[in-house]
C-alpha cells in the first residue's frame, strides 16, 4: 500500500458527510489556523498538544516549523525536531529513519541568522502553501499532513 | 482538500472491500468454461472423480449398465413397441438384430458385453408336398414363437441358444380325408420356445418351454396322395417355466425346477422367485452344472429381496416390520440387519437403491453397513456437485423431492443452465462411480433453447476421470454459493470464468513449480479414466505446450506444460467423444507489458523528472525567504504537498488484454488484474508502487521518506503496515532510479514483491506479449507539475 494520504483524508471527510460531527484532527486544525492567518494559535494549539500524554509527533513537527518559519527560532527549532526524533525513535522506526535522514540533511546547512518572519516571508510562504502548514517535509514522512 | 476526486477514491474502496469480500474464499473458487459446445460437470478433482458426459443418442431407457462400461437400452418401451434392443459399447451404439427382419430383444448385459434375449423366429408354418402331378397349395399360419439368443461382443447378429426344432418326421404330418370336399392336413409336431433373461459372466438363465403342435392346412381339392410336407418352424407357447443354467459353451440343456423363475443373478448369486411366491436365493461353483445339483447355498429366504448388486449382495426387507432391512452378502456368509427411517419404500434401478422419502444419501460401505454419506444430496439446484458417495459402489439416494414420483434420482442440471441437457435423472451406478441417466435435452449445441414440445429424452452415461499432480494445490471444489464471476471486463471466453460451479478444473499454481529464479521446472499431470473400452485423450484447447504422453491408454500424462493458460482435454471411448472436458488450469497473469513499462520508465526519467525538478526550482523562490534552512524546508515541503497532491493517483490501470491471458484469476486485493513483466508476475498495487517510488526519486524525496510514507498512510487507514513485499516494490522504483534495468530489477525483485498466498505469487507469467498501453491516471496532474 502506498501514500494514500488524500485517500486517508477523503475517509474523514466522508465521514464528516456521513455523520457531521467529526472532530477536526490536530493538522485539519493547524491547517485552518494557517489559512486564516492566526499564527498564534498555531503555536497555541501545538504547544498543548505537544504537551500532552503520549506527546504528538505530529506536534513535535509543527513546532519545528513554526520556530524555525514564522518565530525564526533556530534553537528552538532544533529543540523541537531533536525532541520528534526521539519520541520517534521508540514509537516510529519507520518514519524515525525518514526523518533522521532529513535532520542530518538539515544540520549540515548553515543555520545562518534567523528572525521572526516578516510580512514580505509570510505572504511568499502563505502564495506558496495557500491550504496546508509547510512542514509537509516531516508530515509525510510520519503519514500525516 | 481535494474533495470530489477524493469522494470517488472513497467511494472505489468501499467497492473494492466488497469485492474482496465476495472473492475471499481462498481455495475454494471454481473455473468455468461458459462456451456452448462445451459441456462439463463440475466437481472436486482429485480424489472425488470428476465427470465426463456421453450422450449415448437414445431415448430408450437403460436396461443395464455393466462395470466395463457398457450399456444395455431396455428392448421394448414406448418408443420401440417392437422390442428393437440397442447396446453402447466401446462408444459405438449397436442394434441388437434379430432374425429375418424380426425384433429382438436383449434382457441383460455381462461385463465382456454378451447381451442376451430372445429372438423372434418366422411365425409360419410352411407346407409344401406334390400329389401326383398336382403342386400342393402353402399356406402360412401365424404361430409366433421365441428363440433364446445371445448377442456376441463386437456383433449384432444373434446367435441362437437353442438348438432348431427338432420333429420326428412320423409325427410332423399326416392327412385326414373329412369326405366333405375338403380335406384336412393335420400336422404335428414338438416345439420349443424359449428366452434368456439374465447373465452373469459366462452363464445364462432363462426359460424354455417344449410343448406339442397341432396344425390344421385345408387342402383345395378333394384328392388323395402322398404328400411331402416340410414343417420349418412353428411354435406354441405353453405355460409352465423351467429353470435352465448353461454355459456359453455347453449345450443347451432344460434342467431345474421348472417352477422356479431367476429374477437376477450377480457374482454367482441367483436370486430366484417361484410360481408360489416363495423366493431363494442361490450360489453356484464357479463351473457351473445344472441345477439343483450343485447349488452350494440354497436359502428359502424369509425377507423380500428388494436389489441384488453386481457384487452379489442383496438387500432384502425383514419380514413385515417397519425399517428392518437386512443386508445378505450371500457370498461371505454374512448377514447385516439395517434400520431406515419409516417410511421407506424400496425400488430398484440398476444398482441403484432408493429410498424414497426419505432425504439421507445413504452408501454401502465395505462392512455392507449403510452409512450416512453426506447430508442430502441430490445432485440438485443448478449444479452438480458429485461428491464423495459416487466413489462407493452401493449409495442410497433419495428422489429429488422437487420432481416426486419420477424414477431415479436427479441430477438436475448438470450442465450450466443455458446449455445442454438438464432435468437428468439417474437410473444406474456401477461400481466403477459410472452414472447412466435420462436427460433432457433443452438447448441445442449452440445453446439455443429447444422449445418444450421438441425436447426430448436422451440417454447419457456419466464418466469419471481423474486428474492428479503433485504440485496441484487446489482441486476446485462445490461451495454451494453462488459467486460472482470474475471476468476481467471483457468477457472472454477463454479466460476462466469465476465459480460457475461446473467443470472444476485441477489447478497448479506457477509458485508449485517453479525454482527460486522463477524458473518452470518439469513435472507431470496425470489423467485417469476407466478401462470402458478403447480410451483416447487428446488436447483439445489450451495453450502451445506439454506433451500427452499414453494418450492411448486409461491412464495417461500431460507432461511438462511451460505455458500458464487453461488446458482442456477430450476423452474419447472408442470414436466417441464425450461432452465434457477434463481441465488444467494454471492460472496466468495478463500479458507481458515490458515494452509499455519501460516507455513510461523512460519517460519519468528522462523527460519528467528533469521537467520537474527544473520547475520546482522555478517554484521554489519563496521571495523574502533568504536563509537556507527555511528555503530547504519550504522546498521539500512543497515537493512533498505534490507528492501528497498526486500520490494516491499513481495508478496505471485499464486491463491490457492477451488472446490467451486476458486477465488473471480472480483478484482479492485491488481492482486490477495482473501483468507479466520480463516472465514475473507483478500485481496492479505492486507494478504502480514501482513507478510511484520511481517518481517520487524524480521529484527529490529521500528513499527513506518513500518508504515511511505509505507505510504509516497504509497503517493509519488499514492499521496494517506496508508489507516487506509492498517495500520491496518501492526499492525496485529505487533501484531504477538508480540506473538499473527493468529486467535486472525484475530478475532481481519480482519474486519478493509477490504477496504470500496472493495471486500474484499463484499466477503464472503469461507467454504473450503485447505493445498496449495503460491508462496513466495522473497524466494530467503529473503534466500540470511540469507545466
Amino acid at each position: 500500500m502506498k501514500r494514500n494520504i488524500p485517500t486517508l483524508l477523503a475517509a474523514v471527510c466522508f465521514s464528516h458527510i456521513c455523520t457531521a460531527a467529526e472532530t477536526p484532527t490536530f493538522i485539519q486544525q493547524i491547517n485552518t489556523f494557517w489559512k486564516s492567518g492566526e499564527h498564534n494559535q498555531i503555536l497555541q494549539l501545538a504547544t498543548t498538544e505537544a504537551a500532552k500524554t503520549p506527546p504528538s509527533g505530529e506536534a513535535y513537527a509543527v513546532l519545528f516549523g513554526y520556530n524555525l518559519l514564522i518565530a525564526g527560532d533556530y534553537p528552538q527549532a532544533l529543540q523541537f525536531l531533536n525532541q520528534l526524533t526521539t519520541l520517534l525513535s521508540t514509537t516510529n522506526p519507520t518514519a524515525y529513519a525518514a526523518v533522521m535522514e532529513f535532520k542530518n540533511e538539515f544540520l549540515q546547512l548553515p543555520s545562518g541568522t534567523l528572525s521572526p518572519a516578516t510580512a514580505e516571508q509570510l505572504t511568499s510562504m502563505h502564495q506558496a502553501f495557500p491550504d496546508e502548514f509547510p512542514i509537509q517535509v516531516l508530515l509525510f514522512p510520519m503519514g500525516s499532513k | 482538500m481535494k474533495f470530489p476526486a477524493s469522494f470517488g477514491k472513497v467511494l472505489r474502496t468501499v467497492t473494492v472491500l466488497a469485492l474482496a469480500t465476495t472473492l475471499s474464499k481462498g481455495d475454494n473458487f471454481r473455473v468455468v468454461y461458459t462456451r456452448f459446445d462445451i459441456f462439463g460437470i463440475s466437481n472436486e478433482s482429485n480424489p472425488a472423480p470428476s465427470y465426463l458426459l456421453f450422450d449415448l443418442g437414445e431415448a430408450s431407457g437403460i436396461q443395464r449398465l455393466t462395470n466395463s462400461g457398457m450399456v444395455l437400452f431396455q428392448g421394448v418401451d414406448s418408443t420401440h413397441p417392437d422390442g428393437v434392443s440397442k447396446r453402447w459399447r466401446n462408444g459405438v451404439p449397436e442394434t441388437l438384430e434379430g432374425l429375418s427382419g424380426l425384433s429382438a430383444s436383449a434382457s441383460d448385459l455381462n461385463e465382456d458385453g454378451v447381451a442376451v434375449g430372445y429372438v423372434n423366429l418366422p411365425d409360419r408354418v410352411s407346407v409344401r408336398g406334390q400329389w401326383y402331378w398336382h403342386s400342393l397349395e402353402v399356406q402360412s399360419i401365424p404361430l409366433g414363437g421365441t428363440s433364446a439368443a445371445k448377442w456376441p461382443a463386437g456383433s449384432s447378429t444373434p446367435q441362437l441358444l437353442n438348438t432348431p426344432p427338432k420333429f420326428d418326421a412320423d409325427l410332423l404330418y399326416h392327412w385326414v380325408y373329412d369326405g366333405g370336399g375338403t380335406r384336412d392336413l393335420h400336422v404335428q409336431g414338438k416345439l420349443e420356445d424359449s428366452h434368456a433373461d439374465v447373465i452373469d459372466g459366462n452363464v445364462i438363465f432363462g426359460e424354455s418351454t417344449q410343448a406339442y403342435v397341432q396344425t390344421q392346412i385345408t387342402f383345395p381339392r378333394d384328392e388323395i396322395g402322398t404328400y411331402y410336407a416340410s414343417l420349418r418352424n412353428g411354435y406354441n407357447l405353453s405355460t409352465g417355466s423351467a429353470l435352465s443354467i448353461r454355459s456359453l459353451t455347453d449345450t443347451w440343456q432344460l434342467q431345474g425346477d421348472p417352477s422356479v423363475e431367476v429374477i437376477s443373478s450377480r457374482n454367482g448369486v441367483v436370486w430366484t422367485r417361484t410360481n408360489t411366491a416363495e423366493v431363494g436365493i442361490y450360489q453356484y461353483s464357479p463351473s457351473p452344472t445344472p441345477i439343483p445339483e450343485n447349488y452350494l447355498n440354497s436359502t428359502l429366504l424369509t425377507q423380500q429381496p428388494i436389489h441384488l448388486n453386481d457384487a452379489g449382495v442383496l438387500l432384502a426387507k425383514q419380514g413385515s416390520g417397519w425399517g428392518t432391512y437386512k443386508m445378505i452378502d450371500v457370498n461371505q456368509g454374512t448377514e447385516t440387519t439395517v434400520q431406515l427411517p419409516q417410511p421407506v419404500n424400496f425400488t430398484t434401478r440398476g444398482n441403484f437403491i432408493k429410498v424414497s422419502n426419505h432425504r439421507k444419501i445413504k452408501s454401502l460401505d465395505e462392512n455392507n453397513q449403510l452409512q450416512e454419506v453426506v447430508s442430502p444430496q441430490y445432485l440438485g439446484g443448478t449444479a452438480s456437485s458429485i461428491y464423495g458417495p459416487f466413489s462407493s459402489p452401493n449409495i442410497v439416494w433419495e428422489q429429488d423431492p422437487e420432481r416426486p414420483g419420477l424414477q431415479g434420482y436427479a441430477i438436475k442440471s448438470v450442465f450450466p443452465a443455458n446449455t445442454g441437457f438438464k432435468f437428468s435423472y439417474a437410473t444406474h451406478l456401477n461400481d466403477k462411480g459410472l452414472i447412466a441417466c435420462m436427460g433432457v435435452q433443452s438447448y441445442d449445441i449452440d445453446g439455443v433453447p429447444i422449445p418444450e414440445a421438441n425436447q426430448k429424452s436422451h440417454a447419457l452415461l456419466l464418466v469419471p476421470f481423474e486428474m492428479s499432480s503433485d504440485f496441484a494445490t487446489i482441486h476446485p471444489k462445490y461451495t454451494g454459493t453462488p459467486e460472482s464471476p470474475y471476468i476481467c471486463n471483457n468477457e472472454h471466453h477463454h479466460a476462466p470464468l469465476f465459480n460457475e460451479k461446473i467443470e472444476g478444473a485441477l489447478t497448479i499454481y506457477h509458485n508449485a513449480v517453479r525454482d527460486q529464479n522463477g524458473v518452470t521446472i518439469d513435472f507431470d499431470v496425470n489423467l485417469k479414466a476407466p478401462k470402458i473400452g478403447d480410451i483416447t485423450w487428446e488436447i483439445a484447447t489450451g495453450p502451445d505446450s506439454g506433451t500427452l504422453v499414453g494418450a492411448n491408454s486409461e491412464t495417461a500424462i500431460f507432461r511438462n506444460p511451460k505455458k500458464g493458460g487453461l488446458y482442456d482435454f477430450n476423452l474419447r471411448v472408442g470414436g466417441q467423444k464425450a461432452l465434457g472436458r477434463c481441465q488444467l488450469w494454471l492460472p496466468v497473469a495478463g500479458p507481458d507489458f515490458s515494452q509499455y513499462w519501460e516507455s513510461e520508465i523512460a519517460y519519468f526519467k528522462n523527460t519528467w523528472g528533469p521537467a520537474y525538478r527544473s520547475k520546482v526550482n522555478s517554484r521554489a523562490s519563496f521571495p523574502g525567504v533568504n536563509n537556507i534552512s527555511q528555503q530547504f524546508v519550504l522546498k521539500n515541503s512543497l515537493i512533498l504537498n505534490d507528492m501528497n497532491n498526486i500520490g494516491s493517483y499513481l495508478d496505471w490501470d485499464d486491463p491490457l488484454l492477451g488472446d490467451e491471458t486476458p486477465c488473471g484469476g480472480p483478484s482479492a486485493e485491488t481492482p486490477g488484474n495482473r501483468l507479466t513483466l520480463y516472465n514475473y508476475v507483478i500485481s496492479y498495487s505492486k507494478r504502480n508502487n514501482m513507478l510511484y517510488a520511481l517518481i517520487g526519486r524524480e521529484m527529490g524525496i529521500s528513499e527513506q521518506s518513500i518508504l515511511a510514507g505509505g507505510n504509516l498512510v497504509n497503517y493509519y487507514k488499514s492499521k496494517t503496515w506496508d508489507t516487506a513485499e509492498a517495500k520491496e516494490a518501492y526499492r525496485a522504483g529505487f533501484d531504477i532510479y538508480n540506473g538499473t534495468g527493468l529486467q535486472k530489477t525484475m530478475q532481481t525483485r519480482a519474486l519478493k514483491m509477490h504477496q504470500p498466498g496472493a495471486w500474484d505469487e499463484r499466477e503464472w507469467p503469461s507467454h504473450e506479449t503485447t505493445s498496449g498501453t495503460l491508462r496513466r491516471k495522473a497524466d494530467l496532474m503529473l503534466k500540470s507539475l511540469i507545466q
